[in-house]
């Protein structure tokens, strides 16, 4: 039987996992959002035996991993139209929580009313602001005749459609809200492309990485001379490794100054992978490692 | 601390939340109200981050309950606590009225009191078998004895028993009595309070004569930290720089403390009276600011009283006394 082992990454020490220590099913998960979100189908899908709690923010998320209120959190970390999500990535470079699997959740956007609604009879559709940018082919069809309101998310707009007098309130949401709020689909698969996927990390306060981990996330800044990018990429390339994602960001705060947001395909149970990582983050003025995982 | 949820709070959330609090040492007192659900925390809550318990979703806000007492604070328990006795009740918008003489002397004595006061509308029967006295050569009561001719009493007719404890020691001896006293010179005696605490019975618990309100309050806290939340406030006098009676009798505290507390409010006007033509309109005042109940000492010969016969009330005198207060408290729920 292996034995787990500490390394040190990018400046934190990290336990790798023998492969016999499985992901566990039991657990209090942290999501964002209220019942029906899709940070809840993205939990239960982890997780489908665990306890969920869910927060107003995903700052709670975070601080309820951290603090032990929660065992995992769920957080949604990019969408493959709409792009990152930044205010989470802001978060996680400062929260000293590890990312230790991600999963990737098919967007399923349906219309969604009461019982008993007629397409005919729907008054108004309410959705959260990217939904309705996703579905904006089959909303163009009811412009100027249906108010299409955002709001939150798109389980509050679910939330709202079955708790509202208004008979034909509707709302844009997935299949679970409406399973949640007793609501029917009147149309399915409103959205623009059916190719609609957002990435959920689960977080963990503890600095794990499991075995068949292959994905590694890191946010860092280049220093600001000629060929410092060329230079980092250079790492990746040298030690035959691909990069999943390469998205820069600006620094808050500061005048065009910028972040990189990267996701290699890399496990690192190899030394060879360690040291590269030690190079990197030895040239690059901020370094930050999020974790080693693998997705489902 | 407490936290405020939200209607309706999802059960399995709020467990894992509950369940949370108790690992981190929080002792956590949840209150079901009329209008909301409350998690009164008591513990060191200086390390529980109030935004992360607000960051939930089940959670509507968090506040700190900066006064030291927090089982008796109104924060804790917005709706008021109804002690029965009984028939009985002291709190929610009820009058409760104790009677009876200041020590029990003989059966005889006891006897005849009880069935006065019970003709004349009172709800409890009070009587100390135990007297402190300042003076060591005065009468200390009839102890055992006294509270034998107590339980006969209420043999006879049929009124629920209060009577003063001094001790922790004497528990086995208040068996049967129904409500347990804690005198004005007992209420810092934490050994008692925190032996009362871990009874069942509703407590009386006087304010001492140069105690603060916090001082009452946390004394109340001593009681109902130990698991007992039966306790009834009793104002009885202060001392004052006015010596012509044995304290002066604090009013304001009544409609002041029903704010900062949920417990019951009652008055005890014999002692700042100085004199039993003064009892009845102190104990109208009391009952005008809100109180929830008197108790008022009563004797069949108040001249040959071994203790307290100036400020005792004859039971004729009781009745009277009696008509006015219910009237008095009827105007007050009236508004």
């Amino acid at each position: 039987m292996e034995e787990k082992k500490m390394v040190s990454i990018g400046g934190r020490e990290m336990c790798l996992l023998p492969a016999d220590v499985t992901f566990p099913t039991k657990a209090r998960i942290g999501c964002q959002g209220v019942r029906g979100a899709y940070s809840e189908q993205a939990a239960k899908r982890m997780f489908p035996l665990a306890g969920r709690m869910f927060f107003k923010t995903f700052g709670g998320v975070i601080e309820a991993v951290k603090s032990g209120l929660c065992d995992y959190g769920i957080l949604p970390i990019e969408n493959n139209s709409f792009g990152s999500v930044r205010a989470v990535y802001q978060l996680l470079k400062s929260a000293g929580v590890y990312i230790i699997r991600s999963e990737r959740i098919l967007i399923r956007h349906q219309l969604l009313v009461k019982p008993g609604t007629s397409f005919e009879e729907v008054t108004s559709i309410r959705s959260h602001e990217q939904a309705i940018g996703q579905c904006s082919r089959f909303l163009k069809t009811v412009e100027g005749k249906i108010p299409v309101i955002p709001v939150l998310n798109t389980a509050m707009a679910a939330r709202y459609a079955a708790e509202t007098d208004e008979k034909g309130a509707a709302a844009i949401a997935s299949p679970e809200a409406a399973e949640a709020y007793g609501l029917v689909t009147l149309a399915n698969r409103v959205s623009d492309s059916d190719n609609n996927y957002t990435r959920f990390v689960c977080i963990s306060r503890e600095p794990l990485i499991y075995a068949g981990a292959n994905r590694i996330s890191m946010i860092l800044t280049v220093s600001h001379t000629p060929g410092s990018l060329y230079r980092l990429l250079g790492e990746f390339a040298g030690c035959e490794v691909n990069v999943l994602k390469l998205e820069s960001s600006p620094l808050v705060g500061r005048d065009f100054e910028f972040c990189f947001y990267i996701d290699a395909e890399a496990s690192c149970a190899d030394p060879e992978i360690r040291k590269m990582l030690e190079r990197i983050k030895a040239s690059c003025p901020d370094f930050i490692f999020l974790g080693n995982y693998s997705e489902v | 601390m407490i936290v405020i949820l939200k209607d309706r709070p999802d059960e399995e959330q709020l467990a894992g939340l509950v369940s949370w609090l108790k690992d981190q040492g929080i002792s956590v007192h949840p209150t079901v109200g009329s209008s909301q659900t409350i998690l009164g925390l008591v513990g060191d809550t200086s390390r529980i981050d109030m935004d992360l318990i607000s960051a939930l979703d089940i959670v509507s806000s968090v506040k700190r309950v900066q006064e030291p007492y927090k089982n008796a604070n109104r924060k804790f328990h917005p709706d008021d606590t109804v002690i029965r006795v009984g028939s009985a009740r002291f709190g929610g918008g009820a009058f409760a009225l104790i009677a009876g003489p200041s020590v029990v002397e003989s059966e005889e004595q006891i006897l005849s009191v009880a069935e006065a006061v019970k003709e004349a509308g009172a709800d409890l029967l009070k009587g100390l078998a135990f007297k402190p006295r300042s003076s060591p050569y005065a009468f200390q009561g009839l102890g055992i004895e006294g509270i034998r001719l107590l339980l006969l009493a209420r043999e006879k007719t049929g009124l629920p028993l209060v009577s003063e404890i001094h001790d922790a020691s004497q528990l086995p001896l208040f068996e049967e009595i129904d409500v347990l006293m804690v005198g004005a010179r007992n209420m810092q005696n934490y050994a008692l309070l925190r032996a009362l605490g871990k009874t069942d019975k509703p407590v009386i618990l006087k304010r001492g004569f140069s105690n603060t309100y916090e001082e009452w309050l946390m004394s109340a806290e001593y009681i109902m930290a130990g698991g007992n939340g039966k306790v009834i406030l009793c104002e009885r006098g202060i001392r004052t720089f006015e010596p012509s009676a044995a304290g002066t009798l604090d009013v304001a505290c009544v409609p002041v403390l029903k704010e900062l507390t949920h417990l019951p409010v009652i008055i005890d006007p014999s002692s700042a009276a100085g004199s039993y033509t003064f009892v009845g309109s102190l104990a109208r005042a009391g009952a005008a600011a809100g109180a929830d109940g008197a108790m008022l000492g009563v004797h069949n010969d108040p001249m040959r009283a071994l203790c307290d016969g100036p400020v005792s009330l004859t039971p004729e005198r009781f009745r009277k006394t009696v008509k006015s207060l219910r009237d008095i408290h009827k105007l007050i729920m009236e508004e």
